[in-house]
Order: C-alpha cells, then sequence, then structure tokens
C-alpha cells in the first residue's frame, strides 16, 4: 500500500486577476518507509507539493491520499487530528515555538493526543535525549544554536510517531557541518521509526542520504 | 499549556502589554475614584435631605397631602395621631416619630410684612446643628444655626431663614407678629421670639420654624397633618412602609426618595454621567485590546501556522487567543483596581476631595468598595475579551500554507 498517493493533482495561486499555475498534473506514489528527495530550483512547486503533502493546503484540482485517506474529505478539525496523528514537519527555519522552551516544543504536539501525562513526559525526555538536548530541556529556543533549535524541530516531529515526516529545507539555514549532523539524525531516527520521509531540498548533502530523486521544474516532475 | 502559552505571549511585548494595560488601569481608578466620590456627595445629599425634614417615610392622611397639603393643613389632618404615633413607635426599626404642621402665614417685621411658610415640629424633635460638624440623628435638623439658639422649653419662638430676617430687619431677642388666616377666613395672630436665624438654601429662606406645641397660637389644630419617621437604618425603609402600609391602610405612607425631586433629578443626572464616562472607557478598552491583538497576531501569524501544522484546530487557536485577551483583562483590571484603592487612600491622606455646596466648604473622603470595584472592572474584562474576538477570529482563520510562508 501507498503511504503518499498523488493524482492528476494541480495547484494554482492567483495574484491579482492572473491566476499562476504552482503545480502541473502531478501523480506521484511513495511506499511505506521510503526517503524521497524532491529537488528543484526555486518557484518549480517543492514547497507548494509539500504543503499538499503535508495537508496544510488543498489541490485545485486532483487528489491527494494519504495513508489511503483523501485530505480532501476531511474537515478542519479532522484535518487538524490528521496532521498531528500522522504528520511530522520539519521546517527550514525550524518554527519552534518561541515562548515554550526545548521540552515544551516537543510535548506541544503531544497534548492533542489522548496520551497520559507520564507517558508524554517519558516521550519527551526518549526524544530530547535522543537529539542529545537533554542539558538544554529548559532553555528556549533563541538560547539555542541553528543546528540546536533543528534538532528540537526534529525531536518535535518525530516524537508524535508519524507515519509520515515532511522535512522543507531542513539544512538551508545552517553549516555543512551542522546540516550533515542534521541529516545523519533525521536518517537514523527514520531507521528506527521507519517513518516515510519526504525531503525538498537545494542541498546535494540531502540527496545522499534519499534512493529516489523527483526533480521538479516550472511545477512539473521532469524526472523520477 | 494553552493559558500557559497565552501568559507568556502576554509577558513577551512587555511594553506593549504595560500600555495596553495602562489605558484600563486608568479608566478602571478613575472610575472607580468617580463613583466613590459621587457616591460619597450623594449619601450627605440623602442624609441632609432625611435629616432636613423629610425623615426616611413621610405619613399623611393621603396622597394629595404631599402636592396641596404641606401649607395649608385644614383638609389633611390625620385622626386618631397619638395612638397611630404610638403604634408606629412601638415598630423595632422606627427610633423616632414627629409630627408636624406646615401652613402659610404673615409676619410683620419692621420695614415690611412678608409670608412664610411655617412648619411646626416638637421643640425636643427639631434641632438646628451649628456648624456643619455636629451631627444630629434621628431628629429633624433643617439646617445650620449662625445666630442665636434652638427653641428653650416653654416660650413662643420662632426660627426664620436669613434672607426673612434681613427683610423683615430684624434680629435674634426681638418679637416677630406672625399673623394666619383661618379656614373660615378669621384672622389668628400671635407674637414670637426669635430665638434663631438659620442659613437656608434658596427655596428654604422663606422658612421658619416654630414649636408644635405653639401652633394652636396661630392654627386650630389638635392633631397633625403629617408624620415624620426616623428609622435605625435606611435600608430598613422598605421593610417598614411595608409594614407600614398594611398596618394603616387609609393613610399616605411613602418614602422620601418619593418626595425627593431634586434628589432624584441628581442622581439621574450623575448616573447618566457615570454611564457616558463607563461607555467612553468602554470604547477605548475596546480600541486598545483590538489594535493590541491584531498586532498580536500579525507579528505571530507563522507561528500560529505552525501550531496549526502541527495540529493544533481552530477552535484552539482562537481560544488561545482569547484567553490572551482575558488574561489582559484581568490583569489590567486587577490592577486598575489595586491602584484606584490605593489612589482613594493617597487622596483621603491628602485631606479628600475639596467640595463646596451651599456657602460650605466640605472635603469629601473617598471609600470605594467593593462592589464599586467589581462594577468599574466587570465591564472592562468583558470588553477585553471582546476586543479580542475579531483578532482571534482572525488568526484562526489563517490559511496554514500561507501563514508558513510568512
Amino acid at each position: 500500500m501507498n503511504s503518499i498517493l498523488i493524482e492528476n493533482v494541480s495547484k494554482n495561486y492567483t495574484l491579482g486577476k492572473v491566476e499562476v499555475p504552482a503545480l502541473k498534473n502531478i501523480n506521484l506514489s511513495v511506499k511505506h518507509g521510503e526517503i524521497i528527495c524532491l529537488m528543484g530550483p526555486s518557484g518549480s512547486g517543492k514547497s507548494t507539493l509539500l504543503n499538499l503533502i503535508g495537508a496544510l493546503d488543498s489541490p485545485s484540482n486532483g487528489e491527494v491520499h494519504i495513508n489511503g485517506e483523501n485530505i480532501a474529505s476531511l474537515t478542519d478539525r479532522a484535518l487538524s487530528k490528521f496532521r498531528n496523528r500522522t504528520l511530522g514537519f520539519i521546517f527550514q527555519s525550524f518554527n519552534l515555538i518561541p515562548v515554550l522552551s526545548v521540552s515544551e516544543n516537543i510535548e506541544y504536539p503531544l497534548l492533542m493526543q489522548d496520551i497520559s501525562s507520564s507517558e508524554r513526559k517519558n516521550r519527551v525526555n526518549e526524544y530530547i535525549d535522543a537529539v542529545g538536548l537533554t542539558p538544554y530541556s529548559n532553555r528556549n529556543p533563541d538560547e539555542l544554536s541553528g543546528g540546536q533549535r533543528q534538532r528540537v524541530a526534529i525531536a518535535r516531529a518525530l516524537a508524535t510517531h508519524p507515519s509520515i515526516i515532511i522535512a522543507d529545507e531542513p539544512t538551508a539555514n545552517l553549516d555543512h557541518k551542522t546540516g550533515k549532523e542534521v541529516m545523519d539524525l533525521i536518517s537514523s531516527m527514520n531507521k528506527k521509526s521507519g517513518a516515510t520521509v519526504i525531503f525538498a531540498t537545494h542541498d546535494p548533502i540531502v540527496s545522499n542520504y534519499t534512493k529516489k530523486i523527483i526533480r521538479l521544474k516550472d511545477g512539473e516532475i521532469s524526472e523520477s | 499549556m494553552i493559558i500557559k502559552i497565552a501568559v507568556k505571549n502576554i509577558m513577551r511585548n512587555k511594553r506593549r502589554t504595560i500600555l495596553t494595560s495602562l489605558a484600563m488601569i486608568l479608566g478602571i481608578a478613575s472610575l472607580l475614584i468617580f463613583t466613590s466620590f459621587i457616591s460619597e456627595q450623594m449619601k450627605g445629599f440623602r442624609e441632609g435631605i432625611i435629616r432636613e425634614g423629610l425623615g426616611h417615610i413621610q405619613i399623611a392622611s393621603n396622597e394629595s397631602f404631599f402636592s396641596k397639603g404641606k401649607f395649608d393643613p385644614s383638609a389633611f389632618i390625620i385622626d386618631n395621631s397619638d395612638s397611630i404615633e404610638l403604634k408606629i413607635k412601638s415598630n423595632q426599626d422606627v427610633i423616632n416619630v414627629i409630627p408636624s404642621i406646615g401652613f402659610s402665614a404673615m409676619a410683620a417685621g419692621k420695614n415690611k410684612t412678608i409670608t412664610l411658610l411655617i412648619k411646626a415640629y416638637p421643640r425636643d424633635k427639631i434641632h438646628f446643628s451649628k456648624d456643619q460638624n455636629e451631627t444630629v440623628n434621628g431628629q429633624i435638623s433643617p439646617s445650620f444655626l449662625i445666630h442665636g439658639n434652638n427653641f428653650s422649653p416653654e416660650t413662643d419662638e420662632i426660627i426664620i431663614g436669613d434672607l426673612a430676617a434681613k427683610i423683615l430687619g430684624i434680629k435674634c431677642g426681638e418679637i416677630l407678629t406672625i399673623m394666619s388666616i383661618l379656614p373660615g377666613g378669621a384672622l389668628k395672630a400671635s407674637d414670637f421670639t426669635v430665638c434663631g436665624i438659620y442659613k437656608g438654601s434658596e427655596s428654604g429662606k422663606i422658612y421658619a420654624y416654630i414649636p408644635y406645641e405653639s401652633r394652636g397660637k396661630l392654627i386650630d389644630a389638635e392633631s397633625p397633618s403629617s408624620f415624620t419617621v426616623f428609622l435605625s437604618s435606611e435600608n430598613q425603609t422598605d421593610n417598614t412602609i411595608l409594614t407600614l402600609k398594611n398596618s394603616y391602610p387609609e393613610l399616605s405612607v411613602k418614602p422620601w426618595h418619593e418626595l425627593a425631586d431634586f434628589y432624584t433629578q441628581v442622581n439621574g443626572m450623575y448616573s447618566a454621567f457615570l454611564k457616558v464616562i463607563s461607555a467612553i472607557m468602554i470604547l477605548v478598552t475596546v480600541f486598545v485590546v483590538m489594535n493590541t491583538m491584531s498586532m498580536s497576531v500579525f507579528e505571530r501569524i507563522r507561528e500560529i501556522g505552525t501550531m496549526r501544522a502541527v495540529g493544533t484546530s481552530r477552535k484552539r487557536i482562537f481560544s488561545m487567543l482569547s484567553i490572551e485577551g482575558f488574561c489582559l483583562g484581568i490583569f489590567g483590571s486587577f490592577v486598575g483596581i489595586v491602584f484606584g484603592f490605593l489612589l482613594s487612600f493617597a487622596i483621603n491622606a491628602l485631606g479628600g476631595i475639596p467640595f463646596s455646596y451651599d456657602g460650605f466648604d466640605y472635603h469629601i473622603l473617598i471609600s470605594p468598595d467593593f462592589s464599586d470595584a467589581i462594577k468599574a472592572a466587570l465591564p472592562v474584562l468583558f470588553v477585553s475579551l471582546l476586543g479580542t474576538l475579531p483578532a482571534a477570529y482572525k488568526g484562526s482563520r489563517l490559511s496554514v500554507a500561507e501563514t508558513l510562508r510568512y
């Protein structure tokens, strides 16, 4: 069974009175546990495709099925729950909640799951430890380096035990060494969890960690 | 966690939170002081009206007395007044029952003859205070004596207003001839010694007071035309009215406030004024909170997008932002109340708010009570939540993909 199935998907944005196509008739399937990489120049549609896979946006045409579920059929409430249970996000700018500490950031999505307080605490500690940030658990994001912040974002994305991890330019704001460390971490955690991982990136380091690369150009798949 | 995030977000931009709260704090504190000032002023006014002659309750033979009979008693004499007086006195909340009668009469002075409106009260139940600090409870105390003394026992004396004394050219200790016309047209006249001159209000300057015991020298009335009832507490007025109305259905029993037209007008004017000030404060709070929350949402669009991406529902985002505005309201209201109380202590420590009335200078002490504070804070609390709703709604309806692009 496919983890992700995209059928005839197009996405248009309206700029003033002009309709701009961002994705054109995309068809894609990703199997469970696969690691794929979306590559392409700026404006090629990588982030738009990731947003559709991440149930953050809806297609203008076509259907997006995640774990067999057509996301267009879900209400906002169901979509929120779906994102919380099924998907883990890692963003280019880390996107941590600045008023929460490292442990609270990791705990935040767990609050929306039906798990006990003690289980939640155990899960938070397990993932803080896994990303090597135990000494920083009470620090706020603005007291961490870029690499450390991305580690928190990875821990947050994985702590909910998602079946799909979506990482949009995860190394773009990091230096080469830190980027490599982050990719090592995502790769090793993927091996443990068996989750499907989708990267969107320009970074050749990222492509080294994936077996399947999908190249996008002008909103179309040019090579896969 | 949602409350924690809301509170932390409030503390995040301290300057903006302080400025927003300051609008609420100043609004609540000033409203609290102003409400308390008016309340104290109206309390003094109310007590004055009760003391000057209305008492807590007025009892007359019928309803028309209050419009026609105050100074034309012939048709309004109360029958069996002694037994009625005794029965009313037996009520546990009643501290004094004062019979009285009012009539008009001519007063001939050295230079002129004028018409006086005379009120007769038992000499032991009327007491003019000698200065504004002398308090009189449970007795008629129309005003302040500026010359002379209160009634002495067993003498036909009169106390007149300062303007009347001036027009008549009469001083304390001099004799004033008073003449009244009886219902049949006959005249009745008698000499009264002016024992005191009081400082009256504008309308009070043509009033004069004689002992109830001397009424027979001027009118033929064995009984009073009204009773003034003083109670142990003003709060007992409504209950006692009910009891008296049940006991004496044939009499007209009225609470003081139904007869104090000027008080009612002033009270109404102040209430309207307070409502206008409250409305202005509420509007300011709504706009300040709306502005603050709009800015707060705008600055956190990406953050809201992240929260939505990791599974936060619109409802939860809406709740979080609403709680933020509500917490701001709670903070502003709480500090506003505390500041209002501190300000009132400071004003009182400096001697109170100076106030002049009828030629006398007073210092009104501010004593806001908790109910005043709640009345001032509740609307602010409510509108701070209300002012948050548009921003909270907008924040919760943002497209996740768009917010993440910010």
